[in-house]
């Protein structure tokens, strides 16, 4: 009994600094909650949200913010699970093949957006391609503003950076599973597709639903990449709009107003994605 | 073998073909940065581009080297993704420990943890914005706000991924340590420290390439004292696509050499299970 | 398999020894690192990436005179703005000299040292600087003390693309006949920022109207102008800076488009100045003609640890000799009388456009809630070009809006 106590006493010890912290955390929130409510002489005050709940640029960033996410979730789970359902197959050079395919995420974010504005840009390269092998109207204005294009770029480009986690992810999973289950509905005389959809797909939902739930919450605090690909004017998303609100308009409290709102909207998608979660988990077992 | 998919089948012609597609796709790009850093900044407004570079030249790099303090953007770099991650396992990993160990703190911090994994950066980062300033920390030559921002993201990951490792050694191991007189300070140095020692180093890559990478923040805190990601938005937003490529080879160094060592921990399947976190 | 297990202990060592070695290395460069004494000085200038080269020669004509060091920060003027409010709240800072954009120089003043003390030549550059550039950095308060020295003088000018447009338009009809036979080829920049006052106030000018006063007929007539032009305006003008629309106007994607005299050295390196692109007047309004004043002022902020040094460097920057070599080769105008001389017939073909206008420039409101206005500004026009408002109404909000930040000013 007195061994347990003493080493109670020191893992709660060890634990203090790291909780101390996540706990100081609580503080610059209270700081930006506080900025967000009051007007400037400290007063509570809904102007701040009423002035940016009525800014066509927060709105459309509300909008972004919604769309691209959910889209790109999709995307990647279908990607994700096909490309892990290819590579099980693989059998030579596999480390290789599997090293390129995590690159886009292995690089840093801002290189690869880099990248990909050199390809996407109106004198990139991809419109270089086009030239050169159709003429003028093969090209495409892959980043103009207000067209339906440029979302589907930012969409895609968002989706391939964080394929390579479901991926990955996936794939573990499925290389767990024994042998022997394939080569038993191989005998039975199963087509690889009823292997895939029957076999493989089932097993691979558990690991499926814990990247997605992670990449979902991730997918809503899109920043980059439409910010590096096109700026905050032609699409925003919150956490965008909060930037330019700080730093180029040097107005911290409607900037606290977009950033706390993004944060509230992930909190009750967090929730809800863990309880769905769970539930998908329960009725499984 | 009959696993294999048959050879000479349309299906091993789409096989291959995609994986050359893959290839392309993923690899390209870096070849094109690698292009446009090696040719001189003029040819970036060429049309059409050439996939080749008519000139091959180190014009952008000596032009960076000349024209901003490179090195000191590199160390600061360096200084501050090495500083957030050994702070980060400093009081990430006794803390994921004594989780793994204890009923009492098991849910408080693994839960607290996942709340701050899941905090939006830019929540943070705008009241940082002004609270850094009375704290002299604010574009702090050295990084340290930015440190302190980074272990926002970095404490988090340490402790999901010492807990995740550590649950799993049994308890018994460090039960015979205390019997032979061992303190509970001397098993997590002498047990749970070793055993744990692939989630750390797992943990240490993920870390720092996180705050290597890291854009959000560095484009707030640190103004006028940049790390690399910002400096290179910074020669994107003015179209210096040339001098933007070559500070992104330069940021891919350490990546490289990051992919290769993934390897090693993709084979014994520990990073999957990281990223899980 | 036993062969998968070994290299990762090696590698693991060599990872340890090589963070070990890093860190040791960063350690010892930090503290290495040298304390910004007397000998150095921190300067933060809005230079362009393509600017660098060029003016960190001339700054090395400066520590060859005089043994300072400088340390060149280039960033963006609102960053600038930023970093300088942050270090005056902290009390303490890393700048040592800064250079502002015309319109920030009223928000900044508190954090700034006037300058009369600390400048030698102060005197003698008031005499060779003509008074309305100096009038932007008084504030017409009626002190006398300087807190601002003209760095670099701008206004803008309007570029058009020769081998479509012989001649360029030289009033409001020619430019709305240029318009209708060229749709999509007019680049404004749109992008909400202060690039957009500053294509939209000359027009405002050219009508007769004030950016204090948005609801006169004056105002009216440039709106509704504005809403004509409008369809022949590029659809990529929303994101167009300074920058993005000189490229868009390199690949002929807009023939006409207004700009700083930075874009005249950027064309002329690209081999376009005066074989595609030309400078020119800005077209001919109702009222005359005018353009927008921009340019950078150098202050030493309050909190500066190295003042002497900054006041030094301060004094080589606005002297005449260098001065002359800014002009010759970034192309910036100067701020003396004196260093118009110096300009090369060349050169004076380069900037025709530019030095037609010299006699129309108007500086921005020179009020301390010039930023309020600013996004009043840049709010309405959103409001009246995308948002589909009625000019007359837009116009009446804003000058509601703009009454009620001068009597906020005021209380």
């Amino acid at each position: 009994m007195r061994f347990s106590t003493q080493r109670q006493f020191t893992y709660t010890l060890l634990t203090l600094p790291a909780l101390g912290f996540l706990l100081i955390l609580l503080w610059p929130l209270g700081v930006a909650l506080h900025s967000a409510l009051t007007d400037t002489v400290g007063r509570f005050s809904t102007e701040h949200l009423h002035r940016v709940y009525s800014d066509t640029l927060f709105l459309r960033g509300f909008q972004f913010n919604v769309l691209i996410p959910v889209v790109t979730v999709v995307l990647e789970a279908a990607i994700g699970l096909s490309m892990a359902v290819w590579f099980y197959h693989i059998r030579r050079g596999k480390t290789y093949w599997r090293t390129i395919a995590i690159v886009p995420f292995a690089i840093p974010e801002i290189v690869y957006l880099l990248t990909m504005k050199l390809l996407f840009r109106q004198h990139g390269y991809l419109n270089s391609l086009l030239y050169t092998t159709g003429g003028e109207e093969w090209t495409a204005g892959w980043l103009q503003p207000e067209s339906s294009l440029l979302t589907v770029v930012v969409i895609l480009v968002d989706a391939w950076r964080v394929t390579p986690v479901v991926f990955l992810i996936v794939l573990a999973a499925l290389e767990q599973m024994p042998e022997s289950y394939i080569e038993a509905a191989r005998v039975d005389g199963a087509s690889w597709w009823q292997v895939t959809r029957l076999v493989q797909v089932p097993l691979a939902v558990p690991a499926l639903v814990v990247a997605l739930s992670l990449r979902t919450i991730d997918a809503f605090r899109i920043f980059a990449t439409p910010f590096v690909l096109v700026g905050v004017q032609v699409m925003p998303v919150l956490t965008s709009v909060a930037y330019h609100y700080r730093m180029e308009a040097n107005d911290p409290s409607a900037a606290n107003v977009s950033a706390l709102t993004l944060a509230f909207t992930l909190l009750s998608i967090s929730l809800s994605v863990f309880f769905l979660a769970g539930w998908i988990r329960k009725k499984r077992t | 073998m009959k696993r294999h998919l048959k050879s000479r089948s349309p299906l091993t012609v789409i096989h291959v073909g995609g994986l050359v597609g893959l290839a392309l796709i993923n690899l390209g790009p870096i070849f094109l940065v690698l292009r446009q850093a090696l040719a001189p900044e003029r040819e970036s407004i060429g049309w059409p581009l050439a996939l080749l570079p008519k000139v091959l030249s180190l014009e952008n790099l000596t032009t960076l080297w000349r024209t901003q303090a490179l090195f000191d953007h590199m160390t600061l770099s360096l200084g501050v993704a090495l500083g957030t991650t050994m702070l980060s396992l400093l009081l990430g990993f006794p803390a994921g420990w004594a989780a793994a160990r204890s009923r009492l703190l098991e849910r408080l911090t693994t839960q607290s943890a996942l709340v701050a994994r899941f905090l939006p950066p830019i929540a943070i980062a705008v009241p940082l914005t002004v609270l850094l300033i009375p704290m002299q920390m604010y574009d702090h030559p050295l990084g340290l706000g930015l440190i302190l921002a980074h272990l926002t993201i970095g404490l988090p990951f340490a402790i999901l991924l010492s807990y995740a490792s550590l649950r799993e050694l049994p308890q018994e191991l460090e039960d015979a340590a205390y019997v032979d007189g061992c303190t509970p300070f001397g098993a997590l140095f002498r047990i749970a420290l070793p055993t744990a020692r692939g989630a750390i180093s797992s943990a240490f890559i993920l870390i720092f390439l996180l705050s290597w990478d890291e854009l959000t923040y560095a484009l707030m805190i640190q103004l006028t004292n940049r790390t690399l990601p910002p400096l290179l938005y910074y020669y994107t937003e003015f179209g210096m696509l040339g001098s933007a490529s070559t500070l992104a080879i330069l940021m891919l160094v350490p990546s490289v050499i990051v992919i290769v060592l993934l390897q090693r921990l993709l084979r014994r399947g520990i990073l999957s299970g990281s990223l899980r976190m | 398999m036993p062969t998968d297990r070994s290299p990762l202990p090696s590698i693991l060592s060599f990872l340890r020894r090589l963070i070990f070695l890093v860190c040791t290395s960063f350690l010892a460069l930090s503290c290495g690192r040298r304390e910004p004494g007397t000998s150095e000085v921190t300067f933060a200038v809005a230079l362009l990436p393509s600017e660098q080269p060029a003016y960190l020669s001339v700054l090395k004509t400066f520590t060859e005179k005089t043994g300072i060091r400088v340390k060149l920060v280039a960033q963006q003027y609102t960053q600038i703005r930023s970093t300088i409010e942050a270090e005056a709240q902290a009390g303490r800072g890393q700048l040592d000299l800064i250079e502002l954009d015309v319109y920030l120089l009223p928000l900044l003043k508190p954090f700034m040292q006037p300058l009369d003390t600390l400048m030698s030549t102060l005197q003698d550059l008031q005499k060779h600087v003509q008074e309305d550039v100096w009038e932007a950095a008084r504030f017409n308060t009626g002190q006398q003390e300087i807190y601002f020295a003209p760095h670099r003088l701008n206004w803008q000018a309007m570029f058009y693309d020769a081998t479509i447009l012989p001649v360029p338009p030289d009033n409001w009809e020619g430019l709305l006949q240029v318009a209708k036979q060229h749709a999509g080829k007019i680049g404004l920049k749109l992008a909400k920022y202060e690039g957009l006052v500053c294509d939209i106030f000359p027009f405002l000018w050219q009508a007769g109207g004030d950016p204090l006063q948005p609801n006169t007929p004056a105002t009216l007539k440039t709106m509704r102008f504005l809403l004509q032009l409008l369809p022949a305006v590029n659809s990529s003008a929303r994101t167009y800076k300074e920058n993005s629309v000189l490229q868009a106007q390199e690949h002929q994607e807009v023939i006409i488009h207004w700009n700083w005299p930075f874009a005249v050295p950027l064309l002329r390196e690209k081999g376009l100045l005066n074989t595609r692109v030309k400078t020119a007047p800005l077209p001919n309004g109702p009222a005359g003609r005018a353009t927008i004043l921009g340019g950078g002022y150098l202050g030493i902020p309050a909190t500066a640890q190295n003042a002497i040094g900054a006041a030094r460097l301060l004094d080589f920057l606005t002297s005449a000799e260098t001065q002359r070599e800014l002009a010759a080769t970034l192309g910036w105008f100067p701020v003396r009388e004196e260093g118009w001389e110096g300009m090369s017939e060349t050169d004076k073909e380069a900037f025709a456009g530019f030095l037609a206008m010299k006699d129309f420039v108007r500086a921005r409101p020179n009020v301390p809630y010039y930023e309020q206005v600013s996004r009043i500004w840049q709010d309405g026009i959103y409001r009246v070009f995308f948002e589909g408002m009625d000019p007359g109404e837009a116009l009446a909000e804003m000058q509601r809006m703009i009454d009620n930040a001068t009597r906020g000013q005021i209380q």
